[in-house]
């Protein structure tokens, strides 16, 4: 079996999902194929060839033989592939350009992994920009949505992290399902698989290579409803998956940073050219949770602003607000530090508020789906 | 033409009785001294030559010889200054051999015959008495700190008055009386009553001083980190009179002992800059293994600003003293064991910029940000209980006038905790909650069912370790202490948990 999986040449960024693929395969087609892809077939001539013909046996030739021990080395990488025809194959990244004719998959199927929002940006982020995403995806994962991201280090990781903490995350590889790039992510991506998913499009064993990574962003804004860019420069990946995002129709989001901020340069690009504006994480989940209610990805959410808190909880609860210290919510409640200290830490412990290095913050609303 | 007298040198903090004969004999006059004496020993000569003229007698041109036994023992210090010069006189027939025996002798020799003060008197004088002599001859400046040990002490200011002694002269010897010493009112650096606002903060130093806990802030520059500390030894409960000795050996053989002060009744604050070596932390040195900021914190605080910013070596070392609360240092010849029961409280910023967490934008990358935190490995900060962010104080609330509990309203309470504590710790075989061993925390926190649930559901969301798990559950205990409660209730883990910043920002 080769181990070089090239860019198919000519590819000119679309193609449709072959009639044949779009029917049930048998598990001896389904092997051919992934043999097929290991041999160095990319997607674009994978779809051509099968688009020629109805059934997928035709076009496997001597590769239908390598089928079983295929599927035997995906098993054995924990990971299964997963075709067009398939349930779990979703709806979303079937109706975008060029989807992939194959994914190879590791955790959860991916259908019960919707409604997702992707949240991509620079992996030279700055702190401030990680910890944002952070929380953005820690919002968007408690409201019961999947956050989508490529894995990379920076926003990618924040966002990832983030949403782990509430919910699941998906991420999608440039590279085989059996590497980790960067390696430093090893643990997190053992995280990801456990609740979430992982996801590429490169058969086993294939290494990071720049053009992968274009390729990828592809998938990560077709599997999400919503794109969020957080932190980018011009001339970068997140602004790529943000002009595919618009290519199939995604709604983009984006965040300010400080105008001289140059790792900000392509996200002040995207706001000037209409991409719409996150002020805070509550906003950003309340608009993707409308857009995911009006294309009928879920059932209509309710904001638990009716908090079922009593006496000094309540008291505490409302003297925090934005970055309030604790002295400060000593005076306004008029309790005592130990008590505020207390109630805080088991307002934290039930979500309602979060503390960021010496100040609190209310968590303004809780949005969980019915 | 023999003469044998007691003098004494530092070993470690201790000291060690050294047996002084001198021998005149007829020959070329030289002075010879054996029995390992180092420089400062050697150069003894000069001086005893000197002050032996200048207090009015001859010295004796013949072949003198010194013998400092035990003659294996490395002999430092100018301590033995006086012993010299008086066993020269005596052997020289000044004097009978007789005025020598059962005192002992210390004291460093001027060149006009003055003596003058030395390290380690209070020690001499323990060595003394364990020797089983009747009494200390020292520097009139040393004679206060030398009576502590229980010995009557004869203080001289020339080698005149102590030959005065030797040939039989009384004096009535200087008294000390350590119980008014110690009870007379400590003189504190700082008061926590000057400290506006911040009442986390100083929340957080009433439980640190009342379990024994060590502490970590964090917080940007000008959060008042510095003055939090110095707060510190002042709520502590006061020095028992052993625990003073401890820190007056050990300070006055460094020679750290303040002018007039015969007793040290506060404990220690030290606060090394973060250029200093490892050595200059634990202690060493190649020819006198010098106690180092540890060990002269020993009973008191060490505070570390800038923690991050000591050398790797430095933090690492600071390890197994934590644990043990005495440091050996070990060299090619000799090993010596310190005490190092001190309090750690150390402080940083958030992150390298200072603003991480304020309201102004930190411009950290995050690998930077990661660097700056693997600085501290996490064994070390494994054995510090309490870590906590601390903001800055706005410049309206340091005008509002809140002036809270005063440091010895503090102390008072500290010290009730500690000695309703004391009783349970002593099954133990420890003196403070930071010690408690962690298999026997659970038996001592006495959960019940509504804690133990508060405690798991915690453990789960800030996904604290076992070793977290501990630490928490050692800070409720103490906090349970200070509202004097047998048990650990929910509110006291609720509040112990705010206490652990570390773990909390490690999720993010």
């Amino acid at each position: 079996m080769t181990r070089t999986w090239l860019p198919d040449p000519g590819w000119t960024g679309s193609w449709v999902l072959p009639a044949a693929l779009k029917q049930p395969l048998l598990e001896r087609e389904r092997g051919g194929l992934v043999a097929l892809s290991c041999a160095g077939m990319g997607p674009a001539r994978l779809a051509e060839a099968i688009a020629k013909v109805d059934r997928v046996d035709t076009v496997l030739g001597g590769f239908a033989a390598r089928s079983k021990s295929a599927l035997g080395m995906l098993s054995r990488l924990g990971a299964r592939a997963v075709v067009p025809s398939d349930d779990e194959y979703p709806d979303q990244l079937a109706a975008i350009d060029a989807p992939p004719p194959l994914l190879f998959v590791r955790g959860r199927p991916l259908n019960e992994l919707r409604p997702a929002v992707a949240i991509v940006g620079a992996r030279a982020c700055t702190t401030g920009a990680g910890r944002f995403a952070g929380r953005l995806g820690a919002s968007f994962a408690e409201a019961g949505l999947v956050v989508v991201s490529g894995l990379a280090r920076g926003i990618d990781a924040a966002a990832h992290h983030g949403a782990l903490r509430e919910g699941s995350t998906v991420a999608v590889l440039g590279t085989g399902i059996d590497v980790c790039y960067p390696a430093e992510h090893l643990e997190l991506a053992g995280r990801i698989a456990s609740s979430g998913a992982i996801v590429t499009e490169f058969p086993p064993g294939i290494g990071p290579r720049a053009w992968h990574f274009p390729s990828r962003n592809r998938i990560i804004s077709g599997l999400a409803i919503a794109v969020v860019i957080v932190e980018a420069g011009t001339r970068s990946g997140a602004l790529i998956t943000a002009g595919f995002a618009l290519d199939q129709g995604r709604e983009v989001f984006a965040c300010t940073t400080g105008p001289e901020n140059p790792a900000g340069a392509g996200v002040r690009e995207l706001l000037k050219d209409g991409a719409r504006l996150i002020v805070d994480p509550d906003q950003a989940v309340a608009d993707v949770l409308d857009l995911a209610q009006m294309q009928g990805h879920c059932a209509p959410v309710r904001a638990t602003d009716e908090l079922d808190l009593k006496g000094d909880l309540r008291l505490v609860y409302e003297a925090t607000t934005e970055g309030t210290t604790i002295d400060h919510i000593t005076t306004t409640s008029g309790l005592d530090v130990k008590r505020v200290s207390s109630l805080l830490s088991e307002l934290e412990l039930d979500g309602y508020v979060e503390c960021e290095g010496s100040r609190w913050r209310r968590l303004e609303r809780r949005i969980v789906r019915t | 033409m023999l003469a044998r007298a007691m003098g004494a040198v530092l070993h470690g903090v201790d000291a060690v009785p050294v047996t002084v004969e001198v021998d005149l004999a007829s020959g070329l006059p030289t002075f010879t001294v054996v029995g390992l004496p180092d420089a400062t020993v050697q150069e003894a000569r000069d001086r005893v030559r000197s002050a032996i003229t200048h207090s009015d007698h001859k010295y004796p041109m013949c072949r003198i010889t010194a013998n400092l036994a035990p003659s294996d023992l490395r002999k430092q210090g100018a301590g033995l200054d006086l012993v010299l010069a008086l066993g020269i006189l005596t052997a020289d027939g000044k004097a009978h051999q007789k005025g020598l025996e059962g005192r002992l002798f210390c004291g460093e020799l001027g060149l006009n015959g003055e003596v003058r003060p030395v390290r380690g008197a209070l020690q001499a004088a323990e060595a003394a008495r364990s020797a089983g002599l009747g009494e200390i001859v020292c520097p009139a400046r040393n004679a206060g700190e030398a009576a502590l040990a229980g010995l009557p002490a004869i203080g001289v200011s020339s080698l005149k008055e102590a030959l005065e002694i030797v040939r039989g002269r009384t004096t009535a010897p200087t008294t000390s009386d350590a119980g008014a010493m110690l009870a007379a009112p400590a003189r504190t650096d700082f008061d926590i009553a000057q400290i506006r606002d911040q009442d986390v903060a100083k929340r957080v130093l009433e439980v640190a001083a009342a379990g024994g806990h060590n502490v970590l802030f964090s917080g940007p520059p000008g959060s008042g980190k510095t003055l939090l500390a110095r707060a510190l030894p002042g709520i502590l409960p006061a020095l028992s009179l052993n625990e003073a000795l401890e820190v007056t050996r050990i300070h006055s053989a460094v020679g750290l002992l303040p002018m007039g002060e015969a007793l040290i009744s506060r404990r220690p604050f030290r606060a090394p800059h973060h250029g200093v070596s490892a050595a200059g932390m634990v202690g060493g040195g190649s020819a006198w293994a010098r106690p180092g900021e540890i060990t002269l914190a020993h009973r008191g605080v060490l505070f570390m600003d800038e923690f991050p910013e000591f050398p790797r070596s430095v933090l690492e070392a600071l390890r197994q003293p934590l644990e043990d609360g005495v440091v050996t240092i070990t060299r090619a010849r000799q090993s010596t064991t310190y005490p190092a029961r001190f309090m750690l409280v150390a402080a940083m910023n958030p992150c390298p910029c200072g603003h991480l967490g304020t309201d102004r934008p930190c411009r950290c990358p995050p690998r930077t940000l990661d660097i700056y935190r693997q600085r501290l490995s996490g064994p070390l900060l494994d054995r510090i209980d309490i870590h906590i962010n601390v903001g800055r104080v706005e410049a309206a609330e340091l005008l509002t006038d809140t002036s809270g509990p005063s440091s010895a309203d503090v102390r008072t309470r500290v010290e009730e905790t500690r000695r309703m504590g004391a009783e349970h710790l002593r099954a133990f075989g420890v003196t403070c909650n930071a010690e408690i061993p962690s298999g026997c925390l659970l038996e001592v926190c006495r959960l019940d069912e509504r804690s133990g649930a508060v405690l798991t559901k915690a453990a789960d969301r800030h996904r604290l370790s076992a070793r977290s798990v501990h630490r928490v559950l050692r800070v409720a205990k103490t906090i349970a202490d200070i509202e004097g409660r047998e048990s650990v209730g929910r509110d006291d883990i609720l509040e112990a948990i705010t206490y652990r910043m570390v773990e909390r920002e490690e999720r993010s």
